[in-house]
């Protein structure tokens, strides 16, 4: 076919082809309404280009519930090697990924993914882990999408907003104009200025109606289709209508097969120009085309050809099962939906398509309408990809509706285990009461029997509830007897979660390096059961386990390789929650900016479940807080309304400390003394002596009291060393534990030179609300010579940098560590740590290569020659 | 969108000149203030050009940071404020 006013589009792409064989690879979206002529173009392009290097063609199709990484096996069709072996055998899919790259990537080629929207889960997965990394690969992507059909909470968008970052290029196809549209039509006697307000330039649309003869224009493209198809013979159409429900794409022997015909009507298929060959297989010219067709088609007529496709295919043992359950679907069996259907939900869990597997096991359940045991069983499963899939209120339904047939059926063990499931995703959710209460009537059922299978399913969940409540001591126990249970019945899955709610729970009571032990222990193991959720599971709470009690240098190790686990999977839900602790360990680390910036990513994504909302909110606002900011409030009333639901010690001790600083820096001390006497009660309760030393802290700060004292087992930590006029001590602790704000607080506290070194730091951070109160101090105290602005600085330098910071940046663009910048000035390195942060905030940085690159940038030290 | 004041001081006096070369460095300011979706709206400057006050609507607090960073301008303190009109007094 013609392509018509596509040389620039054709000229862009070729441009982009030439870098990636030249070592820049990248991904490309080609977006346009349906019928606008992506895959023409496509076809045209990759035709030119086949001569010259090898070219990978892969398509989704419009199944309800598309195969899991449907157009990969497309590609695998076409090539023979490693690759094609990895995808069809049981291998991890980070594995197919990376392989794809290195084999099909690497050496010059053009891959073309079509209809990506229609793409299922796994294969957008997919889509992201190559887009960021085929920069550096010698192939360029394409991957087109009907942009009319990709709405603004279409899964399509949140890849493309992903990449956008990754450098990923988007082309969108114009409309026809009246000049093409005339060369289309020839000399027909059709009127070009009224096809093209009808057809709105649409390519396929203009030629189904030049095509159809045109006496009466169509109003719809299925107008113009069905006209064109209407003027084939009954048995030709017979043939198209079964095409059309047998797929986007046609095997020919299932055609033949299906209509018993000879091979004439088929031509005259291909001959009128509605059905095409191609790569050995019969496909519609349009897909708009095959929906109006299947549109067209009485109920029981699509019924029975649905069926014959069915048979047709069970009889070629056709592996493709969610095909298969379509087509089961279609043609109303029961039992062969309830049997495909969660073999196609299996598939595709395996390979991490769990919201398409989610589809196939709600399919199964249109089926399994009666009250029996295959349905209950259906619904745990329908629960826990729907959780698994961030789709939790659904999950909760599925599991009442689980737990409430178990009961019916008298099935106590399952029963208990649902609970147990349904307790979890409650407390995920923020509803912890409601958990506790399903949670005690989970081992309520499970009681008479306690070392029994369903029994350690309820018992570890009970104890991981108990963890997660910081309920320590209890957690550690109850998980040390589910885990013994879980050893003598061979339980792997139930052993790495037993060791995960122990190592947590040592880590929350203080016992540090034995918790980190535990939870590596759990790591390996799940490592070994190959469950990436309880790989994932063990980085996350390692994380912020290691993070609630301050020990950020072990926090920040764990969260940084959890994260990168994480993103190379798309784990999204503890991706972002780990994400959200790496912005609060950051703010205690004094690298404020980083922190700021981390939250707002997680702020600004949708999937980002509650807790790490909370988390991300409760970063913001304190770092809002300590420079002085506005909006300190909207964050932190936001962080108030979520945590305060759930009611629980990790989330409201956080959001209540940070609330009480901040009233505390505004100068409303009773506000801070009460914002932080609300948690002192739980966090004592709980025996937690950071939460429950700070909350006090402030406590002590806002109103000079501790309300029931200062317990024993908070002496030892510099919250308390603070309150105890121990500030030397305070101090060096918190110099020790990486929070150099915190240190400057404690000397605050002081002799008079400790006071103007917490000047130097509060400076040095931009810190406006603690340097206002030590100015105002040392004024008090008759200390004379503070400056009242910043300091002097050379002239021409806007970011306001002082003479000695300048020095300090043109000593770290020659690649001096702090401590040879040190010598060089004469000062200690504590000192160049303060210039430095100083200098990270002045130019809004965060690492000693973006102060270096900033400075040349602004001209303030210049290349030497 | 939120509406910011942004104090800053020069202690050697801003020099920003009106001539071609004080015009592209606003210029850039503006483009750089794209990148975060910041306007500047104007400034007050004092006489002595040692204080500058910034009007600006950003996104949040941040972005106005990081834009002050990216353009080498110094922040003392940054408020959120409101128009408020004499006339619609009336």
């Amino acid at each position: 076919m013609k392509l018509l006013e596509r040389d620039e589009l054709l000229t862009s792409l070729q441009g982009l082809l030439r870098n990636a064989a030249a070592g820049q690879g990248s991904l490309l979206f080609l977006e346009g309404e349906a019928g606008i002529g992506k895959t023409s173009l496509l076809r045209a392009f990759a035709e030119s280009q086949r001569a010259q290097m090898p070219v990978y063609w892969g398509a989704c199709d419009a199944l309800q519930t598309p195969r899991p990484l449907g157009p990969l096996f497309d590609i695998a069709a076409q090539i023979q090697g490693e690759w094609q072996i990895a995808l069809n055998s049981n291998v991890e899919r980070l594995q197919i990924f990376s392989s794809f790259l290195t084999e099909l990537a690497r050496p010059p080629a053009l891959i073309v993914l079509e209809d990506l929207h229609w793409a299922d889960e796994a294969t957008l997965d997919f889509l992201r882990y190559v887009g960021r990394r085929i920069g550096r690969t010698h192939a360029l992507l394409v991957v087109s999408f009907r942009s009319d059909e990709v709405g603004p909470s279409h899964a399509l968008r949140l890849v493309l907003g992903d990449l956008a970052t990754s450098g990923a290029k988007r082309l969108s196809l114009q409309p026809l104009s009246i000049a093409a549209i005339q060369e289309l039509i020839g000399d027909r006697d059709v009127d070009a200025a009224e096809l093209q307000t009808k057809t709105g330039g649409n390519p396929f649309f203009v030629t189904e109606v030049v095509a159809a003869g045109g006496v009466a224009m169509p109003a719809t493209v299925r107008d113009a289709v069905l006209a064109r198809a209407g003027r084939l013979r009954p048995s030709a159409r017979a043939i198209l209508d079964a095409a059309a429900v047998a797929g986007p794409r046609v095997e020919p022997w299932l055609l033949q097969e299906l209509t018993a015909a000879e091979s004439g009507w088929i031509d005259e298929c291909l001959a009128t120009g509605v059905l095409c060959a191609q790569n050995g297989a019969f496909m519609f010219r349009h897909e708009l085309a095959r929906e109006a067709v299947l549109d067209a088609l009485t109920p029981t007529k699509a019924m029975s050809l649905h069926r014959m496709v069915l048979q047709a295919l069970q009889s070629r043992a056709t592996p493709d099962l969610a095909r298969l359950a379509h087509h089961a679907e279609g043609a109303a069996f029961e039992d062969a939906v309830l049997q495909l259907a969660p073999a196609a939900a299996r598939e595709a869990a395996a390979k991490g398509a769990h919201r398409q597997a989610a589809q196939q096991l709600a399919r199964a359940l249109k089926f399994a309408t009666a009250s029996t045991a295959q349905r209950a069983a259906l619904l745990d499963d329908y629960a826990s990809e729907c959780q698994l899939s961030g789709m939790v209120s659904d999950a909760i339904d599925a599991r009442l509706s689980a737990v409430e047939l178990w009961r019916t059926l008298g099935e106590r063990s399952k029963q208990a285990i649902s609970l147990a499931r349904l307790a979890h995703a409650l407390v995920v959710s923020g509803k912890n009461a409601e958990s506790e209460v399903t949670m005690r009537e989970a081992a309520s059922l499970v009681a008479d029997d306690a070392s029994g299978a369903a029994a350690v399913v309820v018992r570890r969940w009970a104890a991981h509830l108990r963890m997660l409540d910081r309920d320590v001591t209890q957690a550690i126990h109850e998980g040390e007897l589910a885990k013994a249970a879980a050893e003598r019945l061979g339980d792997r899955e139930s052993i790495v979660h037993c060791l995960n709610t122990i190592g947590s729970s040592l880590i929350i009571a203080g016992r540090v390096d034995e918790g980190c032990a535990q939870l590596e222990r759990s790591r390996a193991l799940a490592e070994e059961i190959r469950s990436d959720s309880w790989v994932a599971s063990a980085f996350v709470n390692l994380g912020s386990a290691c993070g609630e009690v301050y020990r950020f240098d072990l926090a920040d190790n764990y969260l940084r390789r959890g994260i990168d686990f994480c993103s190379e999977r798309d784990i999204d839900f503890s991706r972002l929650y780990q994400l959200s602790w790496q912005a609060l360990v950051w703010m205690y680390r004094g690298r404020w900016t980083e922190a700021s910036g981390t939250a707002h990513v997680v702020l600004a994504d949708r999937r980002s479940p509650v807790i790490a909302r909370i988390t991300a909110l409760i970063a913001l606002g304190r770092v809002r807080a300590r420079r002085g900011d506005p909006a300190v409030w909207e964050a932190l009333h936001e962080a108030q309304e979520l945590a305060g639901n759930t009611k629980t010690l990790q989330r409201v001790a956080l959001m209540q400390a940070a609330r009480a600083e901040a009233a505390w820096f505004e100068g409303r001390t009773a506000e801070a003394a009460s914002e932080g006497c609300a948690g002192v009660e739980l966090a004592v309760r709980k025996q937690h002596p950071w939460f429950a030393s700070e909350l006090l802290f402030w406590c002590w700060q806002g109103e000079g009291s501790l309300p029931g004292g200062m317990p024993e087992f908070c002496m030892q930590m510099p919250f308390a060393m603070e309150i105890h006029g121990r500030w030397q001590e305070a101090a060096e602790k918190w110099r020790e534990l990486k929070c150099p704000f915190e240190a400057a607080r404690a000397m605050m506290e002081g002799d008079e030179s400790a006071q103007r070194e917490a000047l130097t730091v509060f400076e040095s951070f931009g810190a406006r609300p603690m340097i206002e109160r030590m100015r105002y101090k040392l004024r008090s105290a008759g200390v004379r010579g503070l400056r009242r602005g910043p300091r002097e600085s050379t002239q021409n330098n806007l970011a306001g940098l002082t003479t000695k910071e300048i020095e300090v940046l043109g000593l770290l663009s020659q690649g001096l560590r702090n401590k040879e910048i040190g010598e060089r000035l004469n000062r200690s390195s504590r000192t160049i740590d303060h210039h430095l942060a100083a200098i990270f905030t002045k130019l809004d940085v965060s690492t000693r290569a973006e102060a270096v690159s900033a400075a040349y940038r602004l001209g303030i030290i210049s290349a030497k020659a | 969108m939120p509406r910011y004041l942004i104090e800053r001081t020069f202690p050697d006096g801003l020099g920003l000149p009106t001539n071609a070369e004080g015009a592209k460095a606003a210029s850039n300011v503006v483009s750089n203030n794209a990148q975060e979706g910041v306007t500047w709206i104007h400034s007050y400057v004092t006489p002595d050009r040692k204080k500058t006050y910034c009007i600006y609507d950003g996104p949040s607090p941040e972005a106005i940071r990081s834009v002050a960073g990216r353009n080498g301008l110094p922040v003392d303190r940054i408020s959120e404020v409101r128009v408020l009109d004499p006339y619609f007094l009336y």
